[in-house]
This record gives structure tokens, C-alpha cells and sequence, in this order.
């Protein structure tokens, strides 16, 4: 798939498993439509445009000047993310990670001083806290099952008392394990949701401070 | 748009699909969305504006860059938000449909 936005005539197509590469199309097919309905030469303009602020702007950029322009994107960053009220965040997400080009040119020849070892350990950070925020989720909801856990036995227990049902079970309530009534309580499905919200941060792209 | 990804994501995460392919999957999703970011952003851009710049290399900087893409965005009402979401959200349904081809519920 070509590189924001535009159609990449050198890229070779690789064998994909076929789910794969229908998706890949499915994308492919929007963005040629989207390309169509530009004016005419539009796109070759751009890439002009593009190719000349690569070569122009980011090439010659002293340390001092990527500074500024860190600067400058976070203002534009701001303007982006507290506009546009009707736009969801993740709109905003997406917009911004996708024009910053010169963050896209990170690790693309983009000189790699101080600004370059800043965004590594930025996006290191990114990926250490999302670890952290599943974890917390998993806590919580662990603290939360214990709980509800302790009240269903201890509800269980004096039905099993009383003759109910769970009286029938061989050695009782406490011969249930607690694994087991946990993962039925919501664990498991909790874990599924977390990982998926990860990939769902993931696919958009970190959220982006540019703050030194 | 997050709740529609949220729900494809569930969908691959579930199946029983191997997780090269799952991995696979959500680049390719990740690397799709983004792409379709400038060819909804061009529409915005004037023309003649860009090539301009393109034609004077001299006059591109990162502040004239950041107005293009702030005029661009929708400075007045963010349509060009509301255009991508409303793309992506067809793409994503579309995509919804590929993976129930391949039974992935």
C-alpha cells in the first residue's frame, strides 16, 4: 500500500494470504477513487510538493531549526486536536500522525540527532504506557471479580446450606475453582477486550505530544 | 469510526486465524486508514496554491506547509474531518464484509 495517500508505482506486490489481500484492496480501491475525483494532475503536484519540502525544508534542517519546527507542529497539533468539535478524537488522531511529515520522515533519512533519539524514546514510552494502562484495567477488573467472587460464594454457600442447588455440588461451592468462576465472571472476555483496545490504539497511531 | 475498528479488531482477535496473518491484518488496516488521510486532504487544498510552492521550492517552509494542511483541515467547519470519517467508516464496513467472506464472525 503506498505511503500517505499517494499511488506508489514501484512497489511490488508481495504474496498475501487472500483475507489479507482483499483488505489491502478494499483500501487500494478507496484510495484510487478518492485519487479520481482530485483534479486532474493534482496528485503529480503534490508529490512535486512533497519531494521539494523533503528536499528543501527537512534535508537541510540544522538541530536548532528541527527544534522550532517541533515548536511550531505542536502549536498545529493543538490548533488540530481542540477544533473541529464535530470530528471525533480519533479523526484528529489520524490527521495529525499522517501530516506530520516531518515525523513520517523519522528514520527516512530525517538526520538523526537529538529531535531522532527524542521521538524513539517518545514512542517507547507511548508503548510502556499502554502497557501500564492494560495492566491497571486488568487490576481493576481483577479487584472487581474478587469482590463479586467473595459475595457469590458467600451467597452461594448459604444456599448450599440451605439445600439449594449447589448443594448437589460434590464438596460444595468451595470445590469450584476459582479460576473457573472467574473467567465466567467476565475475565476472560476482559482480557479479550483489553488486547483489542491495544490494538485499536495501535492501528491509530500514538497519541502525540510533541511537548520537549 | 473507533467503535466500528473496535468490533473488526474483536473479530480477527477471535478467530482462528494464525497470528502472522492476524498481525497482518491490523498493518494492513493500520497502514490503509492513514492512507487515505491526504487524498481526502487534497480536495481541500487549492490547486494553484500547491503548485506554487511545488514550482517555487524557494517559498516552502514548515510554516506555509502547516497553513496548507490547517486550511486544508477546515479551518472554518472541519469538514475534511467529517469527509475522512465518513470514509473510513465506509472502508471499515467494507472491510467488515471481507472478513465475514472468510468466516471471520
Amino acid at each position: 500500500m503506498a505511503e500517505a495517500g499517494i499511488v506508489n508505482e514501484t512497489e511490488t506486490q508481495t504474496e498475501r494470504p487472500p483475507v489479507v489481500a482483499e483488505v489491502e484492496q478494499v483500501f487500494a480501491d478507496k484510495q484510487e477513487e478518492l485519487n479520481q475525483a482530485l483534479e486532474p494532475e493534482k496528485l503529480s503536484i503534490y508529490r512535486q510538493y512533497r519531494k521539494e519540502f523533503q528536499e528543501h525544508v527537512l534535508a537541510n534542517m540544522t538541530e536548532e531549526e528541527q527544534g522550532k519546527i517541533r515548536t511550531r507542529l505542536a502549536d498545529f497539533r493543538n490548533k488540530l486536536g481542540a477544533g473541529y468539535r464535530d470530528a471525533s478524537i480519533r479523526v484528529k488522531d489520524l490527521v495529525r500522525n499522517t501530516t506530520s511529515l516531518p515525523y513520517v520522515l523519522f528514520g527516512k533519512g530525517w538526520p538523526k540527532g537529538e529531535n531522532y533519539e527524542h521521538e524513539i524514546a517518545r514512542a517507547k514510552a507511548w508503548g510502556d504506557l499502554t502497557d501500564a494502562r492494560m495492566r491497571m484495567r486488568l487490576e481493576e477488573r481483577k479487584a472487581y471479580q474478587d469482590s463479586t467472587l467473595a459475595t457469590f460464594i458467600k451467597g452461594t454457600g448459604k444456599w448450599a446450606l440451605a439445600g439449594g442447588v449447589f448443594g448437589a455440588i460434590p464438596g460444595g461451592v468451595a470445590a469450584i475453582p476459582a479460576a473457573a468462576v472467574g473467567a465466567a465472571v467476565g475475565g476472560t472476555a476482559e482480557v479479550a477486550y483489553s488486547k483489542a483496545q491495544r490494538v485499536v490504539d495501535k492501528i491509530f497511531g500514538p497519541p502525540i505530544s510533541v511537548a520537549r | 469510526m473507533e467503535e466500528k475498528l473496535n468490533n473488526l479488531v474483536q473479530r480477527i482477535t477471535a478467530s482462528s486465524q494464525p497470528d502472522e496473518v492476524k498481525a497482518e491484518l491490523f498493518d494492513t488496516i493500520s497502514r490503509g486508514m492513514h492512507a487515505l488521510v491526504w487524498p481526502v486532504l487534497l480536495k481541500y487544498i487549492p490547486t494553484e496554491r500547491l503548485k506554487g510552492y511545488a514550482e517555487h521550492p524557494e517559498t516552502i517552509t514548515v510554516d506555509s506547509y502547516i497553513d496548507l494542511i490547517s486550511e486544508a483541515s477546515g479551518v472554518q467547519d472541519g469538514q475534511a474531518m467529517k469527509d475522512l470519517e465518513q470514509v473510513v467508516n465506509t472502508v471499515l464496513d467494507d472491510v467488515g464484509k471481507v472478513l465475514t467472506k472468510y468466516h471471520i464472525e
